[in-house]
């Protein structure tokens, strides 16, 4: 499903100073492999899972992203989405004048174009939408609302979840989806994502707890320390990451 | 045709250059016969190329009581209400274009709407041009609505594929009196080769309540100019404009004048553009509060969208306030699209042209749903998205 070789990613800060993020990642995931990534602060999870959703303003100095094959790196965000990608953002955008039932709509129809099949008409669209924002209980009216406009933190991550179970991705990168969420809704973020679950689909949580991971069962757990995957290993790492935090892999944990 | 060529010395023409216009030579406009013209709605007025053309109008939804007639027509019929409402001499120097309009007057409507009465459907009149090219046409309106009356109106230019090079130069004066209440819409269509004047004078009466929606999409040189004497106490004037630029070299210039006469009267403008090549926009809003207008309200607000590094965008609040008591406000912000919400939208599969069109809808949402009547607001989103030419 995903390759990615030797990923090396700077950015440039307003100074024009090159800081350096992502120093050499690797990482393969197979189709229905979920994967964890885990790390301390600013150690570079969200910028692999923005520059894998094709975000503007990184420079990628080295290496290869091959999504079932084929080199990304060039491709526009909109063509990675028709290849079956889908970033949850940590931090979901607000669109204030956008309604949310409106924009998922294009967005639906969009990917269904890139697939030669016909657009969904407003009927067809609203009874699936309905039916999938039971499955991760959000509230209805948040449709008619403006794109995360004013919506709580775990609203947007709901929000992130129905419009995943929505576009049916082949591979999901959920960046912290778990944070800001109660208890119950954190039950329903994890059914949800287990309903994308299939043998030909892929999942990549970015997360710092064990609570998703103990309703999503991950196939496979890294560790990423500035900018590099410096462990993997299965479920049980996230087990001693929680008890040991990151200090006894040799990182110091004031550094970010 | 035109007797005094303003110059970019003046402080109104600052950022227009009438450089390559004043160049040019137009032709006077002439009639065309035109067989058939598909009317949106309402009650229809059609003049091509400057002059009416009863064939073409739809004026069955007219109540009897309105007078409304070709404003050639009524010269000779309703000389005294024309003397009463639009017989503004306009100084050479102040408004050099409306002056010329008087002087080459084509034809235009002549609206009396009598105390009262109250028009459901929206008169539409349309200015149509075809046929010829560098013409030039004056049209005139008048519009006049007595006691407690009530209209909408649109003012609409729009241009076959394959006139080029002509242009338009126009003058609408609205009147409302006591307690009356117009609802103003002009959409600039016009050819993309063409040059659009204009110039809309609103006198108001105690109580009275205008609303002006001017959309600005097409010619390549549009300026206008909306000029609201508040003169009786307790005039409402809320004015919005969009302007929405496709084609380089594009200039849209909106000078907006509310000039506060009477006390308790209060007036809001609220402009916005797009600007999605190299193309200029100018918004020049002024409040002028004279000393016996206390209690006055007003505010006045723009915000434009570049889309391109090469875009240009001038916009200058002035206020003039010379009474006491008054509650002033303004605002402007010019930028570029909201990045993070252009890549959320493509990283769902909307690809560049949709996300940016859908941002740009957004930008411009609230301007448009302060439109009250649905149909309309309908409408004028159907006329901004639709591509003439
Ligand atoms: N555009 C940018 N300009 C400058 N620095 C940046 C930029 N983007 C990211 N960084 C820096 O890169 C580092 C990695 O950031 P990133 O957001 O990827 O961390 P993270 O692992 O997701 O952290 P967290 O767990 O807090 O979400 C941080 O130090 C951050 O400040
Ligand atoms: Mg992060």
């Amino acid at each position: 499903m995903l390759v990615i070789k030797n990923l090396h990613v700077s950015v440039r800060d307003k100074k024009q100073d090159v800081k350096t993020i992502l120093q050499g990642i690797n990482l393969t995931i197979k189709a229905g492999e979920v994967h964890a990534i885990m790390g301390p602060n600013g150690s570079g999870k969200s910028t692999l899972a923005n520059v894998l959703a094709g975000r503007e303003g990184y420079d990628i100095t080295q290496g290869e992203i091959l999504l079932n094959g084929e080199n990304i790196i060039e491709m526009l965000p909109e063509m990675r989405a028709a290849k079956g990608l889908f970033l949850a953002f940590q931090y979901p955008v607000e669109i204030p004048g956008v309604n949310n039932m409106y924009f998922l709509k294009a967005a639906l129809n969009s990917l269904r174009k890139h697939h030669d099949l016909p657009p969904l008409d407003a009927m067809d669209f609203l009874k699936l939408a309905k039916k999938k924002i039971k499955e991760v209980g959000m509230d209805e009216q948040l449709l008619s609302r403006a794109v995360n406009e004013g919506f709580s933190g775990g609203e947007k991550k709901r929000n992130e979840i129905f419009q995943m179970l929505m576009l049916e991705p082949t591979l999901a990168i959920l960046d912290e989806i778990d944070s800001g969420l109660d208890i119950d809704a954190l039950q329903k973020v994890a059914a949800g994502i287990n309903l994308l679950r299939r043998p030909d689909r892929s999942i990549v949580m970015v997360t710092h707890y064990q609570r998703l991971l103990n309703e999503v069962v991950p196939d496979v757990v890294h560790v990423m320390v500035n900018g590099k995957i410096i462990k993997s290993g299965g479920k049980e790492l996230a087990f001693e990451l929680e008890e040991k935090g990151y200090g006894w892999l040799g990182v110091d944990e004031n550094i970010t | 045709m035109i007797q005094r060529w303003p110059t970019s010395r003046e402080e109104k023409w600052k950022y227009t250059s009438l450089g390559a216009l004043s160049q040019k030579t137009f032709a006077p406009s002439a009639p065309v016969a035109l067989d058939f013209y598909p009317h949106d709605w309402g009650i229809s007025f059609v003049f091509v190329n400057g002059f009416f053309n009863a064939d073409l109008s739809d004026l069955h939804l007219l109540p009897k009581e309105v007078v409304a007639l070709s404003l050639s027509q009524a010269l000779k019929t309703h000389a005294d209400l024309i003397c009463l409402y639009g017989s503004r001499e306009f100084d050479i120097n102040q408004y050099p274009f409306a002056a010329s309009n008087t002087a080459s007057l084509s034809d235009g409507l002549f609206l009396y709407v009598p105390k009262q009465c109250v028009i459901e459907s929206p008169i539409h009149l349309t200015f149509y041009s075809t046929e010829q090219n560098d013409f030039m046409s004056c049209p005139r309106n008048i519009i006049v609505a007595d006691t407690e009356s009530e209209i909408t109106l649109i003012e609409d230019y729009r241009a076959n594929f394959d006139v080029t090079g002509y242009f338009t130069n126009a003058v609408t004066e609205l009147t409302t009196k006591h307690c009356a209440k117009i609802h103003y819409v002009k959409i600039q269509d016009e050819h993309r080769t063409a040059t659009h004047f204009s110039h809309v004078f609103v006198n108001q009466s105690a109580g009275s309540h205008v609303d002006t929606f001017f959309v600005d999409k097409g010619a390549s040189l549009s300026r206008s100019e909306l000029v609201v004497h508040l003169s009786e106490p307790d005039a409402v004037c809320d004015m919005k404009g969009l302007v929405f630029l496709e084609h380089a070299g594009q200039q849209v210039d909106h000078q907006v004048v509310a000039d506060h006469a009477a006390p308790g009267c209060s007036s809001r403008m609220v402009y916005k553009g797009v600007l999605k090549t190299q193309s200029t926009s100018v918004f020049n809003g002024k409040v002028l509060v004279r000393p016996i207008a206390s209690e006055t309200v007003s505010h006045q607000e723009s915000h434009y969208l570049m889309l391109s590094p090469h875009a240009e965008v001038n916009t200058q609040p002035q206020l003039e306030i010379y009474a006491d008591n008054v509650k002033c406000t303004h605002g402007a912000t010019i930028g570029s699209l909201a990045q993070e919400a252009y890549f959320y939208l493509r990283s769902r599969g909307m690809d560049a042209a949709d996300a940016s069109a859908m941002l740009m809808h957004a930008f411009v949402s609230d301007v448009l749903s302060a439109v009250s009547d649905p149909a309309m607001r309908e409408y004028l989103l159907m006329r901004i998205d639709h591509v003439e030419h």
